[in-house]
């Protein structure tokens, strides 16, 4: 039941972020100084701004949408990112063992050794904000999880009987890699997927928050609540609504990655849960 | 715990302190002129001739990695352009409160977090129980910066009770330890759950129920010291969190800590201050969990066995 409400929220916000523009009844960055700080409809507003307004009059329902489109998109190749880079690195490192395991090996651990918030922080630091960068920072973030788990997930795969015959049927490695061990642990990368995407709307909107992340006029969940900050006492709803949609969304997303745990993957549930 | 395990774990902790820093060092070089921030683009070519030869950035790359090094060894952290004082010291000001915030919040999060675990553990499938994996799934979903704004509206806004800002009294502790503790007490007490479940079934309990041992008594000294060693790992990996929480709770709450000076360095790019930063977590980190796992044979006597068998 749970888990259904949560796919639907899932789906919603997916379709937000699709179709934020279409559905957007104003333009997320018009403002409007004459209508600053207007409640929304349940607080007494009208429905032309069914949301209210911002601190410059600018519609929430607009820039929530957009918000959502900015921090879904960000998450979501952050993530894919992360997974893929994780992935081939998790099969080199299993493949050619040795020096080159024991390298890969140590930058895992070396990222392990700092909260992630703080390298990204630091690079932001030194290189300065810039849209591209920041994605790429968020691809970075998860990949040593992935590479760990998949290198350990090659190795095991490595001695089973169906790795073997083909490799004795003289099949490349890269062909026994993509066409057999793959599609064997890809339940195992689903699940890591789906537990690494909402951290990675966290990382996103934490960052935006503090100011150092999604950088107006783009918007995105955190930069609104981190703006409506300063709204608080006239018009909390402004960092309230954005704070919703991100509870909501980190809390379906995890649910729906539990379920499929639970499904997928039983021997996962204990090592999930330490890292 | 053998000696050798000891020893062999220690350098493992100080190869990974080596990559990082020597990955501090690559950014900070890939990062650009060091001399352009200082002196600007338009600085005269003298001045910038006697700040190269007194940096060393005309020796070689290598010669620069060991005097960043060996800077490093001696204290040398850099300058904070914007205090125009020594960068560890500056930063070194501000750990008492950044340990203060996070100590306390850790002690909440581990007193909220444990029972709620074992409770559930206890009466598996309860209303108790589901109570304690909503607390979970809530703890772990709600971004600690917005638990902040929820509480800040709630106990300054309505209630006016707490100050939203600063330090100074117990007062201004409240909210900021309240959202450090229970974004991580909800992993944790998940984690005491499950690991409180694991040993429950096993035959030591079902021997103590055997001889007649009572109920809690069986559970306090029987299970819990069993539950307990797993939960010992998750402290290690949980510091990262409570830094990474700090950081961003720091500047809900404008407490004064090394947090909201990480903030604020990265907006104004002030390099020595950050770079002082990262190398103080990793060291924290690096040998939180260094202790950890030494601890982890102090602990559990079986696993001291164990190594020495290897």
């Amino acid at each position: 039941m749970l888990v259904r409400i949560s796919v639907l929220f899932v789906l919603l916000m997916m379709l937000t972020a699709i179709f934020a523009t279409v559905f957007a009844p104003y333009d997320y960055a018009k403002q409007n100084l004459f209508l600053r700080l207007e409640p929304p409809f349940f607080l007494g507003g009208s429905m032309t701004h069914p949301l209210g307004t911002d601190g410059l009059g600018r519609d929430i329902l607009s820039r929530l949408m957009m918000a959502i489109r900015v921090s879904i998109a960000v998450a979501l190749v952050g993530t894919l990112i992360g997974a893929v880079l994780g992935t081939i690195i998790g099969f080199v490192a299993a493949h050619f063992r040795g020096l080159v395991e024991e390298v890969i090996m140590a930058f895992v651990d070396a990222q392990a050794a700092l909260p992630f918030l703080i390298i990204v922080l630091a690079v932001l630091a030194f290189f300065g904000n810039n849209l591209w960068l920041f994605i790429g920072l968020m691809g970075i973030y998860g990949w040593e999880t992935y590479a760990r788990l998949i290198r350990g997930m090659v190795l095991s795969a490595n001695t089973q009987g169906y790795a073997m015959a083909a490799r004795s049927l003289g099949f490349s490695p890269l062909r026994i890699y993509r066409r057999h061990v793959l599609p064997n642990i890809f339940n195992v990368l689903i699940v890591q997927f789906s537990l690494n995407f909402p951290q990675t709307i966290l990382l996103e909107t934490s960052l935006s928050f503090l100011g150092l992340g999604i950088q107006a006029p783009l918007t995105s969940l955190g930069e609104m609540l981190g703006s409506g900050r300063d709204h608080l006492v006239l018009a909390w709803w402004v960092a309230v609504i954005p704070g919703i949609v991100i509870f909501l969304t980190t809390m379906s997303i995890s649910l729906i990655g539990d379920w499929l745990r639970d499904r997928l993957d039983p021997t996962l549930t204990n090592t999930a849960q330490i890292s | 715990m053998t000696f050798t395990y000891a020893l062999i774990r220690s350098l493992r902790g100080a190869l990974t302190v080596l990559v990082l820093l020597s990955l501090v060092f690559v950014i900070l070089r890939l990062s650009g002129d060091p001399l352009d921030a200082l002196l600007g683009d338009e600085a005269d070519p003298e001045l910038v001739a006697y700040y190269t030869a007194l940096y060393g950035l005309d020796r070689p790359i290598w010669e620069q990695y060991l005097r960043y090094f060996g800077g490093l060894m001696q204290g040398d952290f850099g300058f904070s352009y914007r205090d125009g004082r020594d960068a560890l010291e500056v930063v070194l000001e501000r750990v008492p409160a950044t340990l203060q915030l996070g100590l306390t919040a850790i002690a909440f999060g581990l007193f909220l977090s444990i029972p709620l675990g074992i409770l559930g553990a206890l009466y598996r499938d309860s209303p108790m129980d589901r109570c304690t994996m909503a607390f979970a799934v809530f703890g772990f979903s709600l971004p600690n910066f917005f638990l902040g704004i929820l509480l800040i509206l709630l106990f300054t806004m309505t209630l006016q009770m707490l100050p939203s800002s600063g330090s100074g009294s117990w007062r201004h502790m409240v909210m900021p330890v309240l959202t450090l503790g229970t974004s991580s007490a909800g992993s944790i007490a998940r984690f005491a759950r499950s690991s409180m479940l694991e040993v429950l079934p096993k035959p030591y309990m079902i021997t103590a129920a055997a001889k007649g041992i009572t109920r809690p008594r069986r559970i306090t000294w029987h299970a819990l010291p069993n539950a307990a060693i797993p939960l010992v790992t998750i402290l290690g990996f949980r510091i990262g969190d409570i830094i990474a929480g700090a950081v961003v709770v720091e500047a809900v709450f404008a407490w004064p800590g090394v947090g909201r000076l990480l903030v604020s360095s990265v907006s104004s790019r002030d390099l020595a201050i950050v770079q002082t930063i990262v190398i103080l977590v990793t060291l924290t980190m690096v040998l939180t969990n260094l202790l950890v796992d030494l601890a982890y044979g102090w602990i559990d006597p079986r696993l001291r066995t164990e190594r020495k068998g290897k």
